[in-house]
C-alpha cells in the first residue's frame, strides 16, 4: 500500500511582484464594471459624443461634400473652442460615469467588512488605494483624453499644418483631463468609502459638487464678491483649461467670464485632490473597531 | 381585532409613534446623520460669515427690503432646489434602504404590525426629523440675515414688518417641501434598487424647470413651491414665463401628490420581501 507524503509544503512557483497585486485588483474591478445596465448606457453615451465630434471635424475639412449635396452650411474651422466644448462635454459625461460607477468599486468592500481579507494578502493600503483608483481611471481616460487626442489626430491629418498653430490643445486635452478625472476619482472613491451605502454616496458626490457650486454663487450674491466661484470646481477646471489653450471662445465669446486667478484655481483643485485622497486612504484599514 | 386591542386606528397611531422613537434614537440622533446636519446648516453658514465680515469690513448696513430680495434668491436657487432636494434624498431614503443595507428590515417585517402601519411611521419618522431639522435651519438664516449692524432696522422688518409674513411663508414652503419631497424619495426608496438614478433624472428636470413650456412646469414639485415664495425671483433671460399656480390649489397639489405616493408606496410595501443578496 502506497504512502503518501502530506506535509506542508510552500508554495513553489512562480511570484509576482508585490506591485502586480494593484493590477489584480484593477482587472477585477474592472471584469465586473460593466455588468450593470446603467453602465452599459453611460459607456454608449460617452462614446457616441466623440462619434459626433468626429463627424463634425470631417465635416468642416471637407465643406465641399455638403456642397456637392445640396446642403449651403457655414461651419467655422476647427479651433481651440471646439476641443473645448469637447473637454466640457467628455469630463461631465465622465463625472455622470464616476459618479454612479465608483461608488460600486468600493462601497461593497466597506460595507461588508472586505478590507481585511484584502490587507491579509500581499498588497499595501496604498496599493488597494491605487488599484481601485486605476480601476475607474482607466474607463474615464477612455472617455475624455484618449478619444480628444484621437480627434486632434484627425483634424491634425484632414489640416496639415493645424497643429502647429494648435501645439496647446493637445496639452490641454491631456493635462486638462487629468487635472478633472484624477480629482474626481478621488472625491467618488472617498466618498463611497466614508458613507459606503451606494445610492447615498452617489447623492452626496452630486452635491458635493452642485451644492458647492450653488453655495459659491451664494456667497458671491450675499457677500459681493466674485472669489465664492472657487468653490464651483467645474468653473475652476475650466479656467485652468482656457489658461492650458492660451484663450479660448465659443460663439464669439469667452468660456469663462470673469475667471479666477489661475493660481486660486490650481490651489483649490489641489487641495480638494489632496484632501479627497487622504480622506479614502484614512478609510483603508486592515481591522475596524466596532462600536 | 379592534375589540381586542391589536388593530384599528388609536393601536396603529401607538405603533406609529413607537416607531418615531425607535427611529429617531437609532437613525437620527446619530453621527451618520451629522452630513445631513451640515449640508441643512450650509446657507446659515453663509449668513452667519455675513454677520461676522460685514462689520469688519466697515460697510453700510443693506437695507432690509434688498436683503429680502436677495435672501429670497438664496431659500429658492440654494435652500430649497439642493439643500432641502438632498438633505430629503438622503433622509427618507435611508428610512428604507438604509435598512436593507444593515441588513434590520425584517427585524420590522418580522414584527406584528401592518405593513402600512410601518410605511407611515418611517414617513412620519422622516417628517418630524427633516421638519425640524430644516425649519431650525430656516429659523437661524432669517434671524441672521435681518441682524441688526448688518440690516438697517432689520429686526423691525423681521418681527413688526412685512418680514414676518415672508417668514411664515418661507416655514410653509419648507415644511411642505419636505412633505412632496419626502413621499417622493420614500416611494423611490420602495420601488428601486438604486433611488438615486430617478433621483437624479428629477434634479434634472427640477433643475431645468424654468426652461420648459408652462404645461410642463407644473408637473414638477418646485413650480407649486416656488409659486407659494412670497418674493419671485429673476429666473434668466432664458425662463419661459408661467403663471405660478395660486395657493389654493399648489398647497392641495402638493399634498395629494405625497399622498398618492404614499398610497402607491403602501401598495409596493404589502408585497415587500427581503432578499439582502442583491444588495
Amino acid at each position: 500500500m502506497p504512502v503518501f507524503d502530506r506535509r506542508y509544503r510552500g508554495y513553489a512557483g512562480p511570484r509576482r511582484a508585490e506591485r502586480a497585486a494593484v493590477w489584480t485588483l484593477a482587472r477585477f474591478a474592472l471584469r465586473h464594471l460593466f455588468d450593470s445596465k446603467l453602465t452599459l448606457v453611460l459607456a454608449v453615451a460617452v462614446g457616441l459624443v466623440p462619434l459626433g465630434f468626429g463627424t463634425f471635424v470631417y465635416l468642416a475639412n471637407n465643406l465641399d461634400v455638403l456642397q456637392s449635396a445640396g446642403i449651403q452650411v457655414d461651419l467655422s474651422l476647427v479651433d481651440n473652442g471646439t476641443f473645448f466644448a469637447f473637454l466640457s462635454v467628455q469630463t461631465a459625461l465622465a463625472f455622470l460615469f464616476a459618479a454612479f460607477v465608483g461608488p460600486a468599486l468600493v462601497g461593497p468592500d466597506f460595507a461588508h467588512g472586505a478590507l481585511p481579507l484584502y490587507l491579509s494578502r500581499p498588497i499595501s493600503r496604498g496599493g488597494y488605494v491605487a488599484g481601485k483608483l486605476l480601476a475607474l481611471l482607466l474607463p474615464l481616460s477612455l472617455a475624455t483624453w484618449v478619444p480628444g487626442l484621437a480627434l486632434v489626430g484627425l483634424q491634425a491629418a484632414l489640416a496639415p499644418g493645424w497643429l502647429g498653430g494648435h501645439a496647446r490643445v493637445p496639452l490641454t486635452l491631456f493635462f486638462g483631463s487629468w487635472i478633472w478625472i484624477l480629482m474626481v476619482s478621488l472625491v467618488v472613491l472617498a466618498i463611497s468609502a466614508w458613507i459606503r451605502w451606494r445610492p447615498v454616496a452617489t447623492g452626496a458626490v452630486f452635491g458635493f459638487f452642485l451644492i458647492g457650486e450653488a453655495f459659491g454663487l451664494a456667497i458671491n450674491q450675499f457677500l459681493d464678491t466674485r472669489w465664492g466661484s472657487i468653490l464651483a470646481l467645474d468653473d475652476s477646471v475650466e479656467t485652468i483649461w482656457q489658461s492650458l489653450m492660451g484663450g479660448a471662445t465659443i460663439f464669439g465669446r469667452p468660456v469663462v467670464q470673469e475667471p479666477l486667478p489661475v493660481a486660486a484655481c490650481a490651489a483649490m483643485l489641489t487641495l480638494v485632490t489632496a484632501a479627497a485622497l487622504a480622506a479614502f486612504r484614512a478609510k483603508v484599514k486592515g481591522a475596524e473597531v466596532s462600536r | 381585532m379592534g375589540a381586542t386591542g391589536t388593530g384599528g386606528a388609536a393601536f396603529w397611531a401607538t405603533q406609529v409613534r413607537a416607531m418615531l422613537g425607535l427611529e429617531l434614537k437609532k437613525t437620527f440622533l446619530r453621527a451618520r446623520a451629522l452630513p445631513v446636519v451640515l449640508v441643512a446648516l450650509l446657507p446659515v453658514t453663509l449668513l452667519a460669515l455675513r454677520a461676522v465680515v460685514h462689520p469688519i469690513s466697515g460697510g453700510d448696513p443693506a437695507p432690509a427690503a434688498e436683503v429680502a430680495r436677495v435672501y429670497g434668491h438664496i431659500f429658492q436657487l440654494f435652500f430649497l432646489r439642493l439643500v432641502v432636494f438632498f438633505g430629503c434624498f438622503g433622509i427618507f431614503t435611508y428610512l428604507v434602504r438604509g435598512e436593507t443595507s444593515e441588513r434590520s428590515l425584517h427585524f420590522y417585517l418580522l414584527s406584528p404590525m401592518r405593513r402600512e402601519v410601518f410605511l407611515a411611521g418611517k414617513f412620519v419618522a422622516g417628517l418630524v426629523a427633516a421638519g425640524a431639522l430644516f425649519s431650525v435651519s430656516l429659523a437661524l438664516q432669517l434671524l441672521l440675515a435681518f441682524v441688526p449692524g448688518v440690516t438697517t432696522n432689520g429686526t423691525g422688518y423681521l418681527f413688526a414688518g412685512p418680514g414676518a409674513g415672508h417668514a411664515l411663508a418661507y416655514f410653509g414652503v419648507t415644511l411642505l417641501a419636505v412633505v412632496g419631497y419626502g413621499a417622493l424619495f420614500l416611494a423611490l426608496a420602495f420601488f428601486f434598487r438604486n433611488p438615486m438614478i430617478p433621483a437624479a433624472i428629477l434634479l434634472g428636470w427640477e433643475w431645468i424647470n424654468f426652461l420648459l413650456p408652462p404645461v410642463l412646469q407644473k408637473v414638477s414639485v418646485i413650480h407649486h413651491l416656488q409659486s407659494l415664495c412670497p418674493l419671485p425671483v429673476d429666473r434668466g433671460p432664458f425662463a419661459l414665463p408661467a403663471a405660478p399656480t395660486p395657493p389654493a390649489l399648489a398647497v392641495p397639489g402638493v399634498l395629494l401628490l405625497a399622498a398618492l405616493l404614499l398610497w402607491t408606496a403602501a401598495r409596493r410595501a404589502r408585497k415587500l420581501e427581503v432578499t439582502y443578496a442583491g444588495d
